[in-house]
């Protein structure tokens, strides 16, 4: 999901109605490195001296200071290492727009020619070019195929080398993405019979959505962010209660999972919803009472490439337990393990699976030492007596409780990720604050109405996770009647399979 | 003679040979083409094990040591005959 520029309404307030508390709670981010974060540099209500602290990452917001971007132009050398940053400046002029076209480096003049202040005219000439240059910049071709507004002669050009292969797809299928196309140039596409690559892998996992005032919440809820974000961030100091505080008086979407009251009611919006859920505090909130039901638990399950968490639920859990397991991360409330603070990981290499990996499954020794694995032949051998008891009573050898140990460490060197045996519980250690049966009637339907509004959005991770969660919530023992009335008119029939089982 | 020597000496020895086959890839080949190969290697193998405390020996597991130890000393030698012979056709 990604979102461009925005306004985040809760900062505005902040900013308006706090001032000095505003300039401290952005001081503090705006001194780390975690400024450059998509969060702060898109935001409408960052001011210039925040912005400006992101650098080039900056340049997206119309509230980078002019005269600065006007002297970062002067380097050409700069331009061209950051070009892409160059033209996500939304205030860039025709002065600066003719000076970039004269500009050194092929990609940028490519891409000035593409502004809307351009020259389309020159920009055909510019296309042909490089490509009959074999440019090594195809993706700016692409990108420009896929994004920018074509005249009529730029299209015909490019629809004529649609084959034209850049890294990630054909200039054909860049433009069957182009949303400016006008009808009679989508026809000409459709008709020639380019097909579209497919690209619903990536519009699962788009950018997460954060909101710089949800960064006052981050820290009270102890949230992940993923191991790059998560290490900027630790960078901030501590953020005032009292700006937390604010935000929640002013309905923040985040302090809906806090038994607190807001003054003003909180909004539910698909933005707010999508980062509740990326933050993974719906799964806190309802995962953590409704493991104390015998039939509900939390499930890591890996496999190639793949390290899932979910939860084993007759119900709620068949499709995770019955589906494909490479491709069960797409369904409704499941993540990738990332050892999370509010969960307890382990991992252990079973002396089965140990054996397995050191035996080639029950190679004779002769045929491992041949495939050069000579430097493990004594862990081999203990494998190969693990598998065939018979082989240590011919030899005239036990294994000691120590000799299995010793040869599940030499199968570690050669084990893969999904080799191990993997399993997550809550961390006792952590004090989970959230919980469902704490949460004050009001804010329960706040809830709901936040997963109705992703339970309506159609074929994404958001509808599959809000179909989850508002299904935990029909068998949850806390959920209000009148909840549960809403919940069967919803008409899911996962949800009303979960009510029936109440 | 090597029924004398003591086991850890016996293992000692059977593990300074498989310390050898990364080096001496035609000794590694001369054992594993020997009609009892896989006897030959399990016993390198418990060598090896047997001093990482792996594994405990009774005597058949002792006598299987020792007369692999025999054995592959005798393959050593026989090789070590053809490579001079090789080296005296050489020169």
């Amino acid at each position: 999901m990604s979102r461009g520029l925005y306004s985040d309404p809760y900062l505005k307030a902040l900013i308006e109605q706090e001032p000095k508390l505003a300039k401290e709670f952005l001081e503090a981010i705006s001194n780390t490195e975690y400024v450059g974060e998509p969060e702060i540099v898109s935001c409408l209500e960052a001011p210039d001296w925040v912005v400006e602290k992101a650098g080039v990452k900056g340049f997206m917001n119309p509230n980078f200071p002019s005269k600065k971007y006007e002297k970062f132009l002067e380097d050409e050398d700069l331009v061209s290492k950051n070009f892409w940053s160059i033209f996500e400046y939304p205030n860039l002029n025709k002065k600066q727009i003719r000076k970039l076209i004269k500009n050194k480096d092929e990609k940028v003049r490519a891409l000035a020619l593409a502004h809307p202040l351009g020259d389309p005219v020159e920009l055909l000439k510019q296309l042909k070019e490089m490509i009959s240059n074999q440019t090594h910049a195809s993706y700016v071709i692409i990108y420009i195929a896929q994004n920018i507004f074509l005249s009529d002669e730029v299209f015909v050009y490019l629809f004529s080398v649609a084959d034209y292969e850049g890294s990630s797809k054909t200039v054909g299928q860049a433009l069957l993405l182009n949303p400016t196309l006008s009808a009679e140039q989508k026809a000409a596409l459709v008709l020639s019979g380019i097909q579209s690559k497919d690209e619903s892998a990536r519009d699962y996992w788009g950018e997460d959505v954060h909101f710089v005032s949800s960064l006052a919440y981050f820290q009270s809820l102890r949230v992940n962010l993923g191991h790059y974000k998560g290490q900027k961030f630790q960078t901030i100091p501590r953020i005032k209660e009292s700006i937390g505080e604010f935000f929640t008086e002013q309905g923040h979407h985040l302090s809906v999972v806090l038994p607190q009251t807001s003054k003003v009611a909180i909004q539910p919006t698909v933005y707010g919803l999508h980062e509740l859920i990326s933050l993974l505090l719906f799964h806190r909130l309802f995962w953590t009472d409704l493991c104390e039901r015998d039939d509900f638990e939390i499930y890591r399950r890996n496999a190639y490439r793949v390290d899932d968490v979910f939860i084993s639920h007759p119900i709620l859990g068949r499709e995770f337990e019955e589906g494909d397991v490479e491709e069960a991360t797409r369904l409704g409330g499941v993540f990738i393990f990332d050892n999370q603070n509010w969960l307890m990981g382990e991992e252990e290499l079973s002396v089965d699976r140990a054996a397995v990996l050191l035996t080639s499954h029950g190679e004779p020794m002769v045929t491992i030492v041949e495939d050069g694995n000579y430097e493990s032949i004594g862990q081999a051998l203990i494998a190969l007596s693990y598998e065939d008891p018979g082989i240590g009573k011919k030899y005239g050898f036990e294994v000691t409780d120590s000799g299995y140990n010793w040869m599940v460490d030499a199968a570690l060197e050669i084990a893969e990720p999904d080799d191990w045996d993997v399993s997550a519980d809550f961390n006792s250690y952590f004090g989970e604050t959230l919980s469902w049966a704490k949460l004050p009637d009001a804010k329960k339907e706040t809830i709901f109405e936040f997963l109705k509004l992703g339970y309506r959005e159609k074929h994404s991770k958001l509808r599959s996770d809000s179909v989850h969660f508002l299904g935990c919530m029909a068998l949850h023992e806390d959920t209000p009647k009148p909840l549960l009335k809403k919940l069967a008119e919803l008409g899911d029939p996962l949800i009303d399979e979960v009510l029936a089982s109440r | 003679m090597i029924v004398s020597l003591s086991i850890s000496t016996v293992c000692d020895q059977l593990i300074e040979i498989k310390d050898q086959f990364e080096e001496n890839e035609e000794l590694l080949e001369a054992i594993t083409g020997s009609d009892n190969a896989e006897d030959l290697l399990v016993a390198i193998g418990m060598a090896i094990a047997y001093t990482e405390g792996a594994i405990t020996l009774n005597k058949i597991g002792e006598s299987h040591l020792k007369t692999s130890l025999e054995e592959i000393n005798q393959i050593a030698e026989e090789f070590a005959d053809i490579e001079e012979e090789d080296e005296d056709e050489d020169e």
